[in-house]
């Protein structure tokens, strides 16, 4: 079973800017789930794009409805892979739970690429959810089976092997997952999304990011300045726009 | 910029995050398709130090397992 979902959004700033912003979004004050970011690879291709491949550690429980049949979730490791072609001006990028994917798997794509005036970015972002909960015991339940001949009612002995006190089948069970996690991820598409608006924002109070896209800091000392206000200001809690976000 | 797994590999990454967003405002988003030397040392220090954690919690391992997975559907499908 398989669940789908997409979105379409713009920003207000250049695409330069809305790609440094996407390596930079980490932590930020809509984040707070996020518990860690590490690059595990970066190169550049032979055409001159950037591809990096990053982890975050999230935390974050599944929704109560779940927990009660599913072993308890705290945390999980999302691998997230981005190609930047800076000639095209186009990034992909995919995200995916490295962990739990017996139970559910999301698998994020989003592409941007410039506006036709150039001063906004496109992102399409498209989101698959996929659960296999259960599909192995369905195929136990097949092997069982065929061991018993004469068992008049098979359909039935494999509901009941997927009925976990709540009158569902397997496929309910499936259906369940993918659909809270629907409901999650398009809450959490949002959210991030207001991140990156943030993130933005204070790039270009900063003075990173300005009218023409990503501007030179030149010097070390000013850089040095700028990559602190970098690092302190962006995560901070306060002083959020409240216009801010979708 | 965002904590690393591993809390002592913490000025490695910090180091080389540095390093790579300079680059990537000042030289790549600029034109430039050579990487930068002193990102490349930097980040092997990180990566190394990194490796140990990858390892102890088992991510490398899922690492592995999503790489076979993908490899074959994903990449050939968007392929640019």
């Amino acid at each position: 079973m398989v669940k789908f979902y997409e979105n379409g959004f713009s920003y207000d700033y250049t695409w330069h800017a809305v790609t440094l912003a996407y390596f930079l979004r980490y932590p930020n004050p809509y984040s707070t789930h996020v518990l860690s970011t590490d690059v595990i690879s970066r190169h550049i291709d032979d055409a001159g794009c950037l591809h990096t491949v990053r982890i975050h550690h999230k935390r974050g429980k599944l929704p109560a409805t779940l927990t009660r049949f599913l072993p308890s979730i705290n945390d999980s490791y999302i691998l997230e892979t981005s190609k930047v072609n800076p000639r095209t001006m186009v990034m992909e990028t995919e995200t995916r739970n490295l962990d739990h994917t017996s139970i559910l798997s999301v698998v994020e794509q989003q592409v941007y690429t410039p506006a036709e005036d150039g001063s906004s970015t496109r992102v399409k972002t498209s989101v698959r959810f996929d659960s296999r909960f259960g599909n192995r015991r369905a195929q136990t339940s097949a092997v069982d089976h065929e061991a018993h001949q004469g068992d008049e009612q098979p359909v039935q002995e494999r509901r009941r092997l997927f009925n976990f006190g709540f009158g569902w089948g397997r496929d309910g069970v499936q259906r369940t997952i993918e659909q809270l996690g629907a409901r999650r991820a398009v809450e959490h598409l949002g959210s991030s999304t207001k991140g990156m608006q943030l993130v933005l924002n204070r790039l270009r109070n900063i003075g990173l990011i300005g009218a023409r896209g990503v501007e030179g800091v030149g010097h070390e000392e000013s850089w040095k300045a700028v990559w602190r206000r970098v690092r302190e200001e962006i995560p901070k809690a306060e002083d959020i726009d409240p216009g801010v976000g979708v | 910029m965002s904590a690393s797994l591993s809390p002592e590999c913490l000025p490695a990454k910090e180091k080389y995050d540095a390093c790579f967003i300079r680059w990537y405002t000042e030289k790549f988003l600029r034109g430039e398709r050579t990487e930068d030397e002193t990102c490349k040392k930097l980040f092997l220090e990180y990566s190394q130090c990194l490796k140990t954690a990858l390892d102890t919690k088992g991510i490398s391992k899922m690492l592995d397992e999503a790489r076979k997975n993908t490899e074959d559907s994903d990449l050939g499908r968007r392929g640019t």
